[in-house]
């Protein structure tokens, strides 16, 4: 494997690299935003979070739950990308055998 | 029938079951690849399965039922930070670890930095963390044990710290991980079964669950603000759950016991789906608490609401004093056993590999030491760190060591996460960055907590439980400000080997 930098500098490579970063990133940080924001609105908007939404069930107990969902869904579209990514790999791990 | 003999008798048969594992396991642990890393042979699911059993913990199986028993919404808002780090570790983490490294969180740091350094502070760094991670672990093992089943502390932690013992030092990671898997089964199957006759009072109306807490509780039960006075506070305690999980040795290193990045990407799913549920869950445990067993029985029995769960569980079999009651306590009380022992085979596990691998193979033997050798010294190492993770929970009997679990997720948050992810995805990035780094976050992190209310109660300088919203930016900005400080790497080759590795998995460590 004495290749690597031939690889690094290919336009597949540097392909993959921006797609993947546009894609991880972006989603990472807004993904940490969203979260912080529940610890946020429980301490500076009570009345919203004391709401009852559904019979007793709360705006701030749905808003918590809603957080696993995100979590779960985010991991889908992940897995969903990521495998667009192996394919690029796979084709560089040929090319560069 | 005897409830003790029937507690006595489920315990006994958890032990066996284990013990054959360990037995099957030690066959096929031959080599420094088995022991570190279960010879790459795990399947995604199955390490999936593995990390929820690593990292459901007895704190959060009875600790945050407790919380939500005794504080309602508060206690809930808290269990949702210890889901989200995993997304983290998912999109940024998990696969170029793998495709990168070998056996430990240091094997991604010493590719391309000079390794004798960076080796060395990530090693202290995972052992702090694994130490405080421990400590946390044993002595509220002991108290938990001591409260569910009426042995002496110092029996219970001396039972657990043996066991463990006895799966690592024989049976490897192999061992280690199936005895995780079946605690992740035991604990999801309690949890689901006492979810279920909760919600199934309730006709699975979660607004008839939700009056019903407020009715006998009060209606502060479903608001936040019983437990967190401090909002600031509490963002800086989810900061460091959110980026602590990316940067916990004993989770990142149970990446390497798959044989890809896909393996590794599956499994953080699977972990996900499970930890996720579980958590969800734990409003039902602890509301069903509240409801059924009462704020008072509960604080009756401990002050701190661990007996929230079991007491619950006690109620909906038919009481106290009932046959009935009394086994599906016993049961509750050999799954929370189960569910320590798991998490501290676990530590002991990354601790030995820490010592082991980087220290004694990487650092001493500059990498010389034979296959034979390396595998000696790492099973001698897991039976000294388990003796001494024995002696701390004897020591620490009746310490508030609760604290500390926070502690480690800020440490990996503040001193991990910052050079890890530089070290992948920043070129630029030099030796110097890394050491001030990682011991700014350590110091960073430790330091405030020393200085803050948890250890220093009404005199604490720092008005602050949690260091987080601090030590992390301190962390990521000493990374940064001392590597432009300092000259870059001159092995430039090096980064574009790992870059291309991380990225692509050519090459990696099979």
């Amino acid at each position: 494997m004495g290749n690597w930098s031939k690889i690094s500098s290919s336009k597949e490579f540097k392909e993959l690299e921006r797609s993947k970063a546009l894609f991880v990133w972006p989603i990472t940080i807004l993904f940490i935003l969203y979260y912080l924001s529940l610890p946020l609105l429980a301490g500076y908007a009570k009345p919203l979070m004391n709401t009852y939404v559904v019979g007793s069930v709360t705006f701030g107990y749905l808003y918590a739950v809603a957080q696993f969902f995100v979590a779960w869904i985010l991991a889908f579209v992940y897995v969903g990308r990521a495998r667009r990514f192996d394919e690029s790999a796979n084709k560089l791990h040929d090319e560069f055998k | 029938m005897n409830t003790q003999v029937f507690g006595i008798i489920l315990f006994l048969i958890i032990v066996g079951v284990t013990l054959y594992i360990t037995y099957w396991a030690a066959k096929r642990n031959k080599s420094t690849s088995d022991f570190y890393a279960a010879g790459r042979s795990l399947k995604g699911w199955q390490n999936g399965i593995a990390i929820s059993g690593d990292y459901l913990s007895a704190a959060s199986f009875l600790g945050i039922a407790g919380l939500i028993a005794l504080n309602g919404y508060d206690g809930f808002m808290y269990s949702v930070g210890w889901l989200v780090g995993y997304l983290v570790v998912l999109y940024v983490v998990a696969e170029p670890l793998r495709n990168s490294g070998k056996y430990t969180i240091a094997d991604v740091l010493a590719y391309r930095l000079k390794p004798v350094p960076v080796r060395t502070m990530a090693a202290v760094n995972t052992i702090v963390i694994s130490t405080f991670y421990m400590i946390a672990q044993m002595v509220g093992a002991g108290a938990i044990i001591h409260l569910l089943v009426g042995i002496p502390y110092e029996v219970s932690v001396l039972i657990i710290g043996v066991l463990m013992i006895v799966y690592v030092v024989f049976g490897g990671m192999l061992a280690t991980s199936w005895v995780q898997i079946i605690k992740a089964v035991l604990l999801m199957a309690a949890t689901i079964l006492i979810s279920i006759l909760v919600l199934a009072y309730f006709g699975f109306n979660l607004s008839s669950l939700f009056a019903g807490v407020a009715e006998k509780s009060g209606e502060a039960m479903l608001q936040p603000g019983l437990l967190y006075k401090n909002p600031i506070d509490l963002v800086s305690l989810g900061l460091a759950l959110i980026l602590g999980t990316a940067g916990m040795p004993h989770i990142l290193i149970r990446f390497y016991t798959v044989p890809s990045a896909q393996e590794a990407r599956t499994s953080v799913v699977w972990a996900m789906i499970i930890i996720g549920a579980f958590y969800i869950m734990t409003t039902f445990l602890g509301f069903g608490a509240a409801y059924f067993v009462g704020k008072e029985t509960i604080v009756a029995q401990d002050k701190g609401g661990n007996m929230a769960a079991p007491l619950l569980a006690q109620y909906l079999a038919g009481g106290p004093g009932t046959v009935g009651g009394e086994l599906f306590m016993a049961t509750i009380a050999a799954v929370a056993f189960a569910t320590i022992v798991a998490v501290v085979a676990g530590l002991t596990i990354t601790a030995s590999s820490a010592f082991a691998h980087d220290i004694y193979t990487n650092i001493i033997k500059k990498g010389k030491a034979t296959e034979l050798q390396q595998f000696k010294v790492a099973r001698y190492t897991a039976f000294i760190v388990g003796a001494v993770a024995i002696l701390i929970g004897i020591l620490g009997k009746g310490q508030n060591v609760a604290y500390l679990v926070a502690l480690a997720f800020a440490v990996a948050a503040s001193a991990n996460l910052p050079v890890i992810l530089f070290s992948v995805y920043w070129k630029r990035f030099n030796t110097a960055g890394a050491v001030t780094g990682m011991l700014v976050g350590l110091i960073a992190s430790v330091g405030l907590v020393i200085l803050g209310p948890s250890v220093m109660k009404e005199n604490a300088l720092i008005h602050l439980a949690n260091p987080g919203i601090i030590s992390i930016p301190l962390g990521f900005l000493a990374s940064i400000l001392v590597t432009l400080m300092t000259k870059p790497e001159t092995t430039d080759e090096k980064y574009e080997e790992l870059y291309v590795k991380a990225n692509t998995g050519i090459g990696a460590e099979l």
